[in-house]
């Protein structure tokens, strides 16, 4: 009896205890962090001038007055958007080209893959050269088709279009790693069934393949979003956030107000901000998904 | 049970949230404190971090790697370990993130501007200097270690800008002497433009801290803050416009070289125009003398320097570069051992020494007139002009919103060289009300 009524004990705890590790270090490297974040938005502080002082809502009012500020959430919803809205389908696309198990095939799955490990500095360095308004291969392949060259990541209308496009290049191969996986799940008899009600390709990718994957469209979206809200390498080393702030990103910003312009708590309330907007995108893109995904 | 772990856990959360907003507080109170930190040991030597902005494998690196050896052999109390930190700007943002944590280094080399930032950490230097040794530092190379009337740094690696010419193309070209004024200037560089060939008289870049506009404004009659240190003036009666005005209708003319239509570096690219014989002039920090008369040699080509020009005669020039500070939560010995080590390298032997090394300013008066430099200025005698352009050193802006300010500056800058329509009036009276918003809202 006894022995039971611990094994029972045991049974109820045990989960908890095997998630206090995790519990504890997400709670000292996130939940404390962002804690303090918050608080700090606040305040006036100032670590050199000891400055510590309660200022309600002036931080939240000077950068909702401040253009630079405006114009660098906007860059930033439009780069999420735009990375999202070509990665992922483009990583679903070349996904199911992949979907073979043939040497070419996994060589190709390799190749792409590549970018995914290859360190921001090498990547932004890459592209760099490669997107030099002199010597550059991009405008020279511009000129093959007869475009005037562009000047890349040096014009304000043109530099966030920039990392956007090497943003999506990096994560593509990840993306479609991850939606060859899910690809490869997916039950051989299904698509022999389709085959046999003579369904068209299309019809079988969107009636079978589709919703089969639904929940790696899910995740994809979802990292895919934060991974493009948190984007700081790419600007810190291709653009700076210039022209004129033309390619600023929130998170540059943030590292910006705070540690060089240092103005905490201004940067403290941009980082609120980003995460409110964070968990408001993620939360709606859980909503909207899960409705339409199929989980097994 | 399941409902006590789960409280438990929430309460923890909770806790840590609440926690949170003292955190910060006591952090920064604790970073903050005067008391003095013993880090000698009863039996042990004073030991010293000293924060290097360049890194160990660099000349300076291994300059003040070999100096605080030789002090370490005569002060064997004393343990100095350098760090090379990579940078002005990396030297900064571990400051401020040091003051957070309590973590400062004993004493550090801060580009000078940073003074007007980091000051209050500082421990006030006369307190450990002697009298001799601070009146002998260099007094336009020293005015920027003071806020209000105390000295918290004193020079180290220090420069201005000056002027560098294609010698063996003045003469091709039959142009005497430097230009003396920035009239001279324009005149000088059409004088050596060939634009059918792709040769500009002169090439220009702003510098990524806006240290040669800065410069150039000097000299220019304007300043960038009044004596408050409060109101932005750089652009009153419109000076910073004609300023830029200027070398836009240069590179209008075609004898001047701007690098912001290139994607690479702008010192990059101007130094490369000038070793390539296709730019006659350049502004660029004395402390660049020794590659570059290296550089231009290889070339084929004779360097030669002047100190930069001015508008009416007048000159007056920017100083730059870096300074050391000893911070004042460091305990009374570190700092009497820092300000020994300070001492230790003020001397003429290691002053000069550094000069001929990097070619960075002779930061005291003694050192000026040593052995050491007389032999290097009988060798490359048109050193000279740079020492010679300290009389003429202005006082820079010790705001802590300076990095922000000249990020501001500097965008509206390169627009303009990058593209000569820019409305430079415009762009300045942006970037005048801009910086000053920040100075309002940030207040020193």
């Amino acid at each position: 009896m006894n022995i039971s009524r611990r094994t029972g004990k045991a049974a109820i705890r045990s989960p908890y205890t095997l998630i206090l590790p995790a519990f504890a270090l997400c709670l000292i490297f996130s939940v404390l962090p962002a804690s303090m974040s918050i608080r700090d938005s606040f305040y006036n502080v100032d670590y050199v001038n000891e400055v510590d002082e309660f200022v309600g809502l002036a931080n939240y009012r000077s950068i909702f007055t401040d253009d630079v500020f405006l114009k660098v959430f906007k860059n930033t919803v439009i780069f999420m958007f735009c990375t999202v809205v070509i990665s992922v389908p483009l990583a679903m696309a070349v996904a199911m080209f992949l979907n073979k198990n043939r040497f070419i095939h996994n060589l190709t799955q390799s190749i792409i893959f590549t970018p995914h490990i290859v360190s921001f500095v090498a990547v932004a360095t890459l592209w760099m050269f490669m997107m030099d308004p002199r010597s550059g291969v991009l405008n020279y392949i511009l000129g093959l088709f007869g475009l005037p060259p562009l000047r890349w990541l040096m014009d304000s209308s043109t530099s966030l279009m920039s990392l956007i496009i090497v943003a999506a290049w990096k994560t593509m191969g990840f993306n479609a790693l991850i939606v060859i996986a899910a690809l490869q799940k997916i039950p051989a008899e299904l698509y022999e069934s389709a085959r046999l009600d003579r369904s068209s390709p299309l019809g079988i990718f969107f009636n079978i393949t589709l919703p089969m994957i639904s929940p790696v469209f899910v995740f994809l979206v979802t990292t895919s979003v934060i991974s493009a809200f948190s984007t700081f390498d790419l600007v810190k080393f291709m653009t700076a956030g210039g022209p004129r702030n033309s390619s600023n990103l929130m998170v540059y910003w943030i590292y910006r107000t705070g540690f060089l312009h240092f103005q905490v708590g201004k940067a403290m309330a941009g980082a609120v901000v980003l995460m409110l907007f964070l968990v408001v995108v993620s939360a709606l893109n859980f909503m909207l998904m899960n409705k339409r995904a199929h989980y097994q | 049970m399941k409902k006590s772990f789960a409280s438990l856990m929430a309460g923890i959360f909770l806790i840590s949230l609440l926690s949170a907003w003292q955190f910060p507080k006591s952090v920064a109170s604790s970073s903050q404190a005067d008391t003095p930190v013993e880090t000698r040991r009863a039996d042990g030597p004073a030991e010293i971090l000293f924060w290097n902005v360049f890194a160990d494998d660099t000349l300076t690196g291994v300059f003040l790697a070999k100096a605080a050896d030789s002090f370490m052999e005569k002060n064997r109390d004393v343990k100095i370990t350098i760090n090379g930190q990579g940078g002005y700007d990396s030297v900064a943002e571990r400051l401020e993130a040091a003051s957070a944590s309590g973590n400062l280094p004993t004493m550090a080399i801060i580009e000078e501007t940073f003074l007007g930032r980091f000051h209050p950490i500082a421990a006030e230097l006369s307190k450990y200097l002697s009298p001799e040794v601070i009146a002998n530092y260099q007094p336009g190379l020293l005015a920027s270690g003071y806020i209000g009337g105390s000295l918290y740094a004193v020079p180290f690696n220090r420069s201005m800008p000056v002027l560098f010419y294609n010698k063996t193309m003045f003469d091709a070209s039959g142009v005497k002497a430097p230009p003396a004024t920035w009239k001279e200037f324009r005149e000088t560089a059409k004088t050596l433009s060939d634009p059918a060939h792709n040769v500009r008289g002169a090439a220009m870049c702003w510098d990524t801290d806006a240290w040669i506009f800065e410069s150039i404004l000097y000299s220019w009659g304007g300043d960038i803050l009044d004596e408050t240190n409060k109101k932005v003036v750089f652009n009153d009666g419109g000076r910073a416009s004609e300023v830029v005005k200027f070398f836009q209708e240069m590179e209008d003319e075609q004898t001047l070289f701007s690098p912001y239509n290139h994607q690479e570096d702008p010192w990059i690219t101007i130094g490369t125009e000038m070793l390539q014989g296709r730019a006659g002039m350049m502004m660029s920090s004395n402390g660049m003398f020794p590659l570059y008369s290296q550089w231009m040699a290889d070339a084929g080509y004779e360097l030669g320097m002047a100190g930069q020009p001015s508008f009416d005669g007048t000159p007056s020039a920017a100083t730059g570069a870096g300074n050391i500070v000893v911070f004042r939560g460091a305990s009374e010995e570190q700092k009497t051992a820092a300000g020994r080590f300070l001492e230790f390298l003020a001397q003429d032997e290691y002053a000069a020494e550094y000069t001929a090394l990097t070619g960075y300013l002779p930061v005291t008066i003694t050192a000026m007139k040593s052995e050491k430099l007389r032999a290097m200025l009988s060798e490359k005698p048109m050193y000279q002009a740079a020492m010679d352009q300290m009389k003429f050193a202005h006082r820079r802006p010790l705001t802590k919103n300076w990095k922000n300010m000249y990020t501001t500056i500097v965008e509206e800058l390169e627009a303009c060289l990058s593209d000569t329509r820019a409305d430079a009036s415009e762009a300045m009276k942006s970037a005048a009300a801009a910086c000053q918003k920040i100075m309002d809202e940030n207040p020193d």
